[in-house]
């Protein structure tokens, strides 16, 4: 069960940071083009 | 995810997402430069996870809760190297961007400096962390590494994304980043500095010191005067510093409380003499001080009050926290199926073997003890070798099918035993750990 839900809250975690980076990066550059 | 989990899931999440969102909102006017761009989004990530790599180490009992510091810990120390990468990138990104190489290299500005140096200590906290037993640290100089160079890392990279960065024009970012660097040293100072402190103003007192078998002691320990010991639920553990003098080393340890949480005005923990620190554990003598925090963890059956049929499997000296849930098993008289396959070397080995068989005698909970032994003796009449996948399946039978198993041995033995039991079809929400490294 820990393993399972370690492995799950990271990969979300991750997932999250990385993709509003993007996201926030992406839209920051649109924004002032 | 337990019910009480997700929140606190959601709440890291919303702190770590939230200088992206407000430099985004606030449209802070960033160049058109959309590499140079998420690098700034890295480095405004990755300084809050490392502000939330202290709120996940301080021991706050909030936070561990649902959890348990043995997935609190691990997760912190992922969630470390993520954010060592996303700063560690983050200068690199801004160059390929459009910033030029002049930030990396020509740029002698002294905030970039300040940046530079945060990164330094960034990289060797994290490689310390990660190669601490490769490298041959101890645990206390990993220690005292970590807590001088992750304060460091704070209050340089505050300093450096304060100056250099455009997007702290903005007083909501300033704002945030002042009271992330509190948050951080609020806890940081409660948890290094006051908890000790207070802790040894009440000191637990050793009252006997008992072997149990080779290399093994039981220390029980009493309450301060005129206080209560704390409640603790069976399996959980707790933090020691023993205060012994003789020249003894005084570090902060953890141990598995292996006594009944319904033992009153005492408890114990059980702990093999094996390296270090507790090589000298049987030096401790009665009438020694000790520093305890506790309880923590959540490897105890009461978390799983629908479970009839448990299944113990230890090895060596991770009996321990399993004991301490048998000994409560009984003394709530539990109407409760239990097997306990327990695996040593040898039988010389082998702890508490006199109270297993008294266990097994007794009807509530109903209790089968399986000793297996990789060294047995010609004499040894049990099970010998080792807890393969054809042993675990012959060993548990039907109770694959139905029980909630608990596995407490050395890492390598617990992962294999986990994964012969998925292999063996026992669902991972059957299957809880203890797995504790630090």
């Amino acid at each position: 069960m820990e393993f399972k839900r370690l492995r799950q809250v990271t990969i979300l975690v991750i997932g999250v940071a990385l993709a509003a980076a993007w996201g926030g990066a992406a839209l920051r550059t649109w924004l002032v083009s | 995810m337990s019910a009480n989990g997700l929140p606190r899931v959601l709440i890291y999440l919303g702190l770590m997402l939230l200088p992206v969102i407000i430099v985004t909102i606030h449209r802070v006017p960033p160049p058109d430069l959309f590499l140079y761009n998420l690098g700034r989004c890295f480095a405004l990530t990755g300084f809050a996870v490392m502000v939330l790599q202290v709120v996940l180490a301080a021991r706050v009992k909030w936070v561990e809760r649902p959890f348990g510091l043995n997935l609190t810990f691990p997760f912190h120390r992922r969630m470390g190297v993520f954010a060592a990468l996303l700063l560690l990138t983050h200068p690199f990104l801004m160059v390929l961007g459009g910033g030029g190489w002049k930030l990396l290299l020509g740029d002698n500005t002294w905030y970039i400096w300040v940046g530079r140096v945060a990164l330094v200590f960034l990289l060797v906290n994290v490689s310390l962390s990660v190669w601490r037993i490769p490298l041959g640290l101890t645990f206390e100089k990993w220690r005292l590494g970590h807590d001088i160079s992750g304060p460091a890392i704070l209050v340089l990279g505050f300093v450096h994304s304060q100056y250099a960065s455009v997007d702290f024009s903005l007083v909501s970012m300033q704002v945030l980043w002042a009271a992330f660097l509190a948050l951080a040293v609020v806890l940081f100072g409660h948890h290094r500095f006051y908890t000790p402190w207070a802790l040894r103003q009440a000191p637990y007192r050793v009252v006997d010191v008992r072997q149990e078998a080779k290399d093994v002691w039981t220390l029980k320990f009493a309450p301060p005067p005129g206080k209560a010991r704390f409640d603790f639920l069976p399996g959980q553990f707790q933090f020691v510093t023993l205060l012994r003098g003789r020249g003894l080393p005084e570090e902060e340890h953890h141990f598995t409380i292996s006594s009944s949480p319904l033992d009153t005005g005492f408890h114990t923990s059980t702990i093999k003499a094996s390296g270090d620190f507790t090589a000298t554990i049987g030096q401790t003598r009665p009438g020694d001080l000790a520093v305890i925090q506790a309880p923590f963890g959540r490897f105890s059956y009461l978390f799983h009050p629908e479970a009839q049929d448990l299944v113990f499997i230890a090895g060596g000296i991770g009996i321990t926290p399993l004991m301490s849930n048998l000994r409560h098993l009984r003394d709530v008289q539990a109407q409760k199926r239990v097997l306990l396959i327990y695996a040593n070397k040898t039988e010389d080995d082998i702890v508490f073997r006199e109270e297993l068989a008294q266990l097994e005698a007794g009807s509530r909970p109903e209790v089968k003890v399986i000793h297996i032994l990789s060294r047995a003796g010609e004499a040894w009449k049990g099970e010998g070798g080792r807890l393969d996948r054809a042993k675990i399946k012959a060993l548990c039978g039907e109770r694959l099918g139905t029980g909630l198993f608990f596995l407490c041995s050395p890492p390598a033995m617990t992962e294999n035993l986990y994964r012969i039991l998925r292999g063996l079809g026992v669902p991972d929400a059957r299957i809880s750990f203890e797995y504790f490294s630090l």
